[in-house]
């Protein structure tokens, strides 16, 4: 016989245990007539009789067989299954119960686990992220810092064991025109080589040459995702060729990426638009071309065979050149490099937080389950002494019983693995959806693809909680004396179980109390950021008004913004409407502040958030002045400079036991200007319990426009319902300026929602958990 | 006197470690299936040795998971389907080893016993 024979047989033996054992069983029957015929031509009558005494057991000879053919292991798991699904029916309640527990304990590991996984570990979804590796400049605290195509150009020569180096601006918010329509969307300046270092082929046409990217502002070629292809586009299948406008200038779309592809910033705004770098003003990127310019991220491909320790090396001898290209002075920063997996560096500090609850939310959840599953196992061995006593008494071998009750612990694990790995793909989904809105209606997109590790990471822990308590569970159980266990009655052998019972339910109890209590607080605390701020936050939409994208020159973003607002309040649905320079309108852009302010032109040592904002400002969003008064259309640029300060900066700057009042009327300097505050206004920005008031200063929108590329947010407070008067109020400022694009509208309830996403998340997977903590107890409790 | 002496022996103790070699040694013969196997061996030995078919099956399942042997099904000539089996090539090699580790060991035993 062959080796193929040999594979054959055992191969057959395996798959086809079925017919080997009608096999064997006709070969018996086989034997035994002959045996039979045999017989009576020896004695005549009671042949069959004979026969069957000289064949003998005939189960026997079948198990003899099969374990002369290797297949007894799999005969006796088949025989234990049978027997272990068959007793689990029995006891629904226990089954049920453990199942749950099991199910639940693994789903809170395996969702804190793909979180973590998705934050920090995953690779990005691209055919080359095994060799993908991230380049930066690390800051002193750990954060990363990026530091443009100089930079990359350097890497290219000095460091051999890459083969690829891509320059990627990947997080850019264009103007996008299609047709008659403007939008905004997400896009990308990257080098040509980025398609080729990813391993992606174009769904459509073609993607940029290094030729398309190698003279500045030349070459207008796009790349389009397949999602922008099929929404803005409609699927057309002339879109080759079709030009679109991006920031003010018409661009030919060449490509389509292929259907999924997102760009590489995870956990960021997903790509739309693709750009040679050459093209970058469009995204007011103005810098490029010139030395220094800070735009760019570094993304390498290791070459065949090179490590990740020897790239390290090599960045190492070239730290002083790269420094010198990346930054103006003399000093060298350390630069490293690191798997291109999970979130971007940049990114990730905002998720260390979530991933160090959850995992401690996960820990606790994981050790009432284990508490249930010791209290769920004690029971049944308890609930069970007699019949592993009766068997013990009819011949079974400790270790036969032993490996019964390990299948009946593996088939309760396997089935509360896969539903507790079904859950935590739930789980998870919900938990990052939390995350795909942010605070300014940008989505934002994760990489949750399902891998190898988060099905296989319930399973091992289902394999290994099956190994920590089945295993002691059933020691336990089939080490007793059947004489002892017979003679005593049921009751008197179940004592130490119950008492080790309640132990474990009161330990579950005292855990759930624990997880309610911390839910209970997480929630007062976000109810007093949302609801106790000292502003008004109902019935006030936000917008962004972006001719910054669309390159309005100041002269017409001007007088378009004034009659944008002379519209909007002429509205019959309108109350008030209010402005602010840039950014968010209740947040600090800088939470360190990016004024120096101080009492007078010598003394600026104090650092404020200096926030230009419109008049009518305060009251719009029903901020209570303290002292003095609020900006008014009076405050222009020519007359006297004022300012306002939030009560923080008073009392940094003239001790905190000042009144507001006198404040009022009081020189103050902010840089090289010197300002008079005209008005106190309390600190309502909302802030968690933790994070030190910011002072503020503001200035009037108008006073001080120089500077302003128009960027402008809007709070407008609405009479009726602010979801219902979005539309009409995004169409009022569209048709003041056709090529500006209005975007960021929501309700400012809504993005306060947002940006506290961290404290919601917080607070709702606090009280499940609690919820399931205390249903775990009810369950043990019971059983 | 032989016959009663050989029927009195523990059957065990002389199958021991040799029924792969008898097994092996009767398909030499012709293709055969495990009732044809255990008669033959009884009939040669005028039923000093009796294989039962609790050791004759296992047996027979082992040496084609060694691939020694074959089987397969076949219409006997009494109309019934019977499971045959044949000596494969490498049964033959393995026959002929451990013909002369018995062979060894018989020589060995006759030299202890002062008959060699």
């Amino acid at each position: 016989m062959s080796l193929l024979d040999a594979l054959r047989y055992r191969s057959q033996a395996l798959f086809k245990r079925a017919k080997f054992g009608r096999d064997a069983a006709a070969e018996l029957e086989h034997h035994l007539e002959l045996e039979t015929i045999e017989q009576r031509r020896l004695h005549g009558s009671g042949a069959r009789e004979r026969a069957h005494r000289a064949v003998g057991n005939v189960t026997f000879i079948l198990e003899e067989r099969r374990a002369a053919a290797g297949m007894a292991p799999f005969y006796t798991l088949t025989q234990d299954l049978r027997y272990g699904l068959t007793v689990l029916g029995r006891r629904p309640a226990f089954a049920g119960a453990t199942i749950v527990t099991m199910a639940v304990g693994i789903a809170a590991v395996a969702t804190a686990f793909a979180i973590v996984d998705s934050v920090f570990l995953r690779p990005l979804p691209v055919p080359e992220r095994p060799r993908l590796v991230r380049i930066f400049f690390q800051r002193p605290g750990g954060g990363a810092r990026r530091r443009g195509l100089d930079a990359v150009r350097v890497l290219r020569s000095g460091a051999p064991a890459l083969d690829e180096i891509v320059a990627h601006e990947s997080r850019n918010v264009l103007q996008v025109g299609v047709g008659d329509r403007l939008i905004e969307q997400h896009g990308a300046f990257v080098s040509a080589n980025y398609w080729r270092t990813l391993g992606i082929q174009p769904r459509i046409g073609r993607f940029f040459t290094a030729a398309e990217d190698s003279v500045l502002d030349r070459d207008p070629v796009a790349v389009v995702s397949s999602s922008f292809w099929d929404a803005e586009l409609q699927r057309d299948p002339h879109v080759l060729g079709r030009r679109i406008r991006i920031g003010g200038r018409e661009f030919v779309i060449i490509g389509v990426a292929p259907f999924g592809f997102d760009g590489i910033a995870v956990g960021e705004m997903p790509n739309d638009v693709w750009v040679p770098p050459s093209m970058a003003r469009v995204g007011r990127l103005n810098c490029i071309g010139s030395p220094r310019c800070p735009v760019g991220d570094a993304l390498g491909r290791l070459a065949p065979g090179a490590s990740l320790q020897a790239l390290r090396t090599q960045l190492r001898t070239v730290e002083p050149r790269l420094s010198a290209a990346a930054f103006p002075d003399d000093s060298v920063r350390h630069v490293t490099a690191e798997p291109a997996a999970g979130l971007s560096v940049a990114e990730r500090a905002d998720y260390v937080g979530l991933s160090r609850l959850l995992s401690a939310i996960a820990s606790v959840i994981l050790l009432i389950a284990c508490a249930n599953l010791s209290g769920l196992l004690v029971a049944r061995g308890t609930a069970r002494q007699r019949e592993m006593a009766v068997r013990i008494s009819l011949g079974a071998s400790r270790i036969r019983l032993i490996r019964q009750l390990l299948t009946e612990s593996l088939i309760l694990a396997a089935i509360g693995g896969v539903v507790g790995a079904f859950a935590s793909l739930w789980t998870t989904r919900g938990l990052m959806g939390f995350f795909v809105t942010d605070d300014e209606g940008f989505r934002h997109f994760f990489n949750l693809e399902v891998n190898a590790r988060i099905v296989g990471l319930p399973l091992l822990v289902a394999g290994v909680s099956t190994l920590l308590f089945g295993i002691v569970a059933a020691f336990t159980s089939s080490r007793i004396e059947p004489a002892d266990v017979l003679k005593t009655s049921r009751s008197g052998a179940g004592v130490q179980g119950v008492r080790i019972g309640s132990m474990l339910v009161s330990a579950q109890v005292a855990l759930a109390i624990l997880l309610l209590t911390a839910a209970t607080l997480l929630m007062r605390s976000a109810a007093s950021l949302m609801h106790a701020q000292q502003f008004n936050a109902d019935r006030v939409a936000v917008l962004r008004w972006r001719p910054d994208l669309a390159g309005l020159e100041e002269a017409r973003f001007e007088p378009a913004l004034h009659q944008i607002v002379e519209r909007l309040q002429a509205l019959p649905e309108i109350e008030s409407v209010a402005y602010r320079r840039c950014c968010n309108l209740v947040w600090s852009a800088d939470p360190h502040g990016n004024a120096h302010v101080g009492l007078s032109a010598t003394d600026t040592a104090a650092i404020a958030d200096a926030q230009f904002v419109s008049p009518r400002f305060f009251s719009t969003l029903k901020v209570q002045t303290l002292a003095g008064r609020e900006f008014t259309d009076g405050d222009r640029e020519g007359t006297e400079r004022v300012s306002i300060v939030n009560l923080p900066l008073a009392r940094k700057l003239w001790g905190a036991s000042i009144g507001p009042a006198s404040i009022v009327g009081r020189a103050l300097q902010i840089g090289s200007a010197e300002t008079q505050v005209v008005g106190v206004v309390p600190d309502y920005q909302p802030r968690g319990a933790f994070t030190a008031a910011v002072p503020v200063v503001y200035e009037p929108y108008w006073q001080t426009v120089a500077g302003s590329d128009g960027d402008t947010r809007f709070a407008i407070r609405v009479r009726g319902d602010v979801t219902h008067d979005i539309s009409l109020l995004m169409k009022t400022t569209g048709a003041v300026e056709p090529t500006v694009v209005t975007t960021e509208a929501m309700s400012m309830s809504s993005q306060i929602g947002a940006r506290y996403v961290q404290l919601r998340l917080g607070e709702a997977v606090l009280a499940a958990a609690a919820g399931i903590a205390l249903l775990l107890s009810a369950i043990a409790a019971q059983v | 006197m032989a016959r009663r002496d050989a029927q009195k022996m523990p059957k065990s103790e002389v199958l021991k470690g040799t029924l792969d070699l008898l097994v092996l040694q009767t398909l030499t013969l012709q293709r055969m299936h495990g009732y044809a196997i255990m008669q033959h061996i009884k009939g040669l030995t005028d039923d000093a040795l009796t294989i039962e078919p609790g050791s004759l099956y296992p047996t027979l399942e082992r040496l084609q998971k060694r691939g020694w042997v074959t089987a397969h099904w076949e219409t006997s000539p009494t109309g019934r389907d019977a499971r045959y089996y044949d000596i494969t090539a490498a049964g033959r090699r393995q026959l002929g080893e451990e013909r002369e580790q018995f062979d060894r060991a018989i020589w060995a035993i006759g030299r202890v016993l002062g008959r060699v």
